[in-house]
């Protein structure tokens, strides 16, 4: 929540009584420039008076429209445009009669030959200054934004490779997981040596792939739903008959280059929210398919479903956001209900051939 | 004296033989009257049985070990079986329930051994109350941990398929129409729920609702500023466009 509130400063701020005497200072500016400009133009009666009439409806139209964003904040951009065009003609009528008293000219001037004509001309000069002011003041506020946002999101992109990684292992060495496994073979020793050994195989093949391919950044698909099967191997052992299991990889696509670790988790989900809470157990099968240059692996459970147990828990985010940092937009993840029972996980990455 | 009677439940048939074998080398007498693999045949097993000692493994399918427990009449002591389950254990401590830490060892079994042949000779067991008052604390904890009761899942119609879409991957939900837009990384689904009902089922300190039609997940917000007409407009991570706050929840961003 502390980075959000960060983010969210720009907006407390948009309006303070800092920002205000700003703006306030830079129509100043303008009405100077401006005065200077219309005495050039030989318009009106010498710098002294242009310069303070300048002042006077610049400043003015200025303050009235930062009243009324002030006092009436809006939502509707028709509402904001017709609270934008009173303030300045409000303003300008006031800026108006002040600048000729002022400056000694006396309000009748305005209500002379050429009045109406130069006050329109300055007024709609200020009002365009000021707004356009406003609105390219809010874009480089905007654009500093993004500059900004840019450069957080490189800067944490280290950060969340390493909490990825930390995340993944823990993932791998889940408590459960690792002290019912290492239970039965404790067991399967005294009874069952063979079988014991060969769960003891298929879980160290389990953690050390896992373990190494942490580390690297790509591995085979091929090498990855080995070690899927040694993880499968490890619960059909553990669940007997409530498991079942398939994994169906063309031949074609054994030695294609894969993240490590992407379809573990969507396996690791479909057991523990999807099989393991259901009584009679069920069905996992994984299935490969490459078509028109996209990968789609997708691992379909006979379990519980979502209105079971299936949370959306670490795993599912992980995958998300591993995907999105791996191939920006380019990868999919969805789930979907299967018939009648269980969950289809179907990811789809575009087919990396190298 | 009769031999003392105990029932196993476990989901794991190795696990089961394992402590079955531990057993008959620790507590000859020891009768194994029945084991069980789900909660709900636990539960079936203690009342037939009515055995003076019942092994739970907490994580069962069905009933966990910890309902069953809840359940079973008077008169059984339980000892929970667990792999790892942090709560659980800190609450047995606390309460003296005994309990036994997968994969069993025979020390930590013995230990066990002799304070359930002390408590079937001391009969009548400890006071079922007290057990089940610690019970009913840790299943709502428990309970806590996994299920908030908040909306977790959307159902979402897509073609012949039903998507299942997280809500934390949900960037905005957006009345159009008579529909309410769903709007994900992935793409936008049409859903039948109301904005009304939603922003009452979604945790409220992750959605927050801005508009009369809009709904945001806080997590996905890049930052929020105010358009020159002083209008508050949410920025969405990923997302061109931005989303307007209605003036009715301005109030929600003024406060940060």
């Amino acid at each position: 929540m502390a980075a959000y509130k960060y983010l969210m400063k720009p907006a407390k701020d948009g309006m303070t009584a800092g920002s205000a005497v700003k703006t306030l200072f830079y129509t100043l500016i303008f009405d100077t420039i401006i005065a200077l400009f219309l005495t050039a133009m030989k318009f009106g009666g010498g710098f002294l008076i242009n310069f303070i009439v300048s002042q006077s409806i610049g400043l003015s139209c200025c303050t009235s429209i930062l009243a009324a964003h002030y006092f009436f904040p809006s939502d509707k951009p028709i509402l904001q445009a017709v609270r934008v065009a009173l303030a300045l003609i409000i303003g300008s009528l006031c800026g108006s009669f002040l600048g000729t008293i002022l400056s000694g000219l006396g309000p009748d001037v305005i209500l002379g030959k050429h009045g109406l004509f130069q006050l329109l001309i300055l007024g709609v000069m200020f009002g365009t200054i000021i707004t356009y002011f406003f609105s390219s003041r809010e874009q480089i506020a905007e654009s500093k934004a993004l500059i900004q946002e840019e450069k957080i999101k490189r800067l944490t992109s280290e950060k969340q490779a390493a909490e990825a990684n930390l995340k993944m292992l823990q993932a791998q060495i889940e408590p459960h997981f690792l002290f019912n496994t290492l239970s039965n073979v404790l067991n399967l020793l005294d009874n069952d040596v063979a079988r014991g050994k060969s769960m003891l195989v298929d879980f160290t093949r389990y953690l050390r792939t896992s373990l190494v391919k942490t580390r690297g950044q790509r591995t085979t698909l091929g090498h990855e739903m080995e070690m899927i099967r040694a993880y499968l191997n490890i619960f059909k052992v553990r669940m007997e008959d409530r498991l079942t299991f398939s994994l169906d990889l063309p031949d074609q696509l054994t030695d294609i280059a894969f993240p490590p670790m992407l379809l573990q988790p969507l396996v690791e989900n479909a057991i523990k929210h999807g099989l393991e809470p259901k009584v009679e157990g069920g069905q996992i099968r994984i299935k490969a398919e490459e078509e028109n240059g996209i990968l789609r692996l997708a691992v379909i459970d006979t379990g519980m479903g979502i209105s079971g147990e299936y949370h959306s828990g670490l795993g599912l985010a992980n995958v998300r956001e591993r995907l999105a940092s791996l191939y920006d937009n380019r990868a999919t993840f969805i789930l979907e209900e299967n018939q009648p029972c269980g969950v289809i996980a179907t990811l789809e990455v575009p087919h990396d051939r190298s | 004296m009769t031999a003392p009677e105990a029932v196993i439940a476990d989901d794991e048939k190795q696990l089961r033989i394992y402590l079955r074998s531990k057993l008959a080398g620790l507590w000859p007498e020891l009768v194994i009257s029945g084991e069980a693999e789900n909660g709900h045949q636990a539960l079936d097993l203690i009342e037939t049985r009515r055995p003076g000692v019942a092994f739970l493994d907490i994580k069962m399918p069905g009933l966990s070990g910890l309902e069953v427990a809840k359940r079973i009449p008077g008169g059984c002591i339980v000892v929970f079986i667990t792999a790892y389950d942090e709560f659980a254990i800190e609450a047995f401590e606390n309460e003296a329930i005994d309990y036994l830490l997968k994969p069993v060892t025979d020390e930590r079994l013995a230990k066990t051994v002799k304070r359930l042949k002390k408590q079937l000779a001391d009969s009548p067991p400890s006071s079922p109350g007290q057990l089940t008052a610690t019970l009913e604390r840790l299943l709502v904890r428990l309970k806590n941990e996994e299920d908030s009761g908040y909306l977790k899942w959307i159902k979402a119609r897509h073609g012949d398929q039903v998507r299942l879409v997280a809500v934390d991957d949900v960037y905005f939900f957006k009345a159009e129409d008579k529909y309410t837009v769903v709007k994900t990384g992935d793409g936008e689904y049409l859903i039948k729920i109301s904005i009304r009902r939603l922003s009452e089922e979604l945790d409220p300190d992750q959605f927050w609702r801005i508009h009369r039609s809009t709904i945001i997940n806080l997590g996905c917000v890049a930052g929020v500023h105010r358009s020159f007409g002083g209008r508050l407009l949410v920025k969405l991570k990923n997302l061109p466009q931005t989303l307007p706050v209605s003036k009715t929840y301005a109030h929600l961003f003024k406060q940060m």
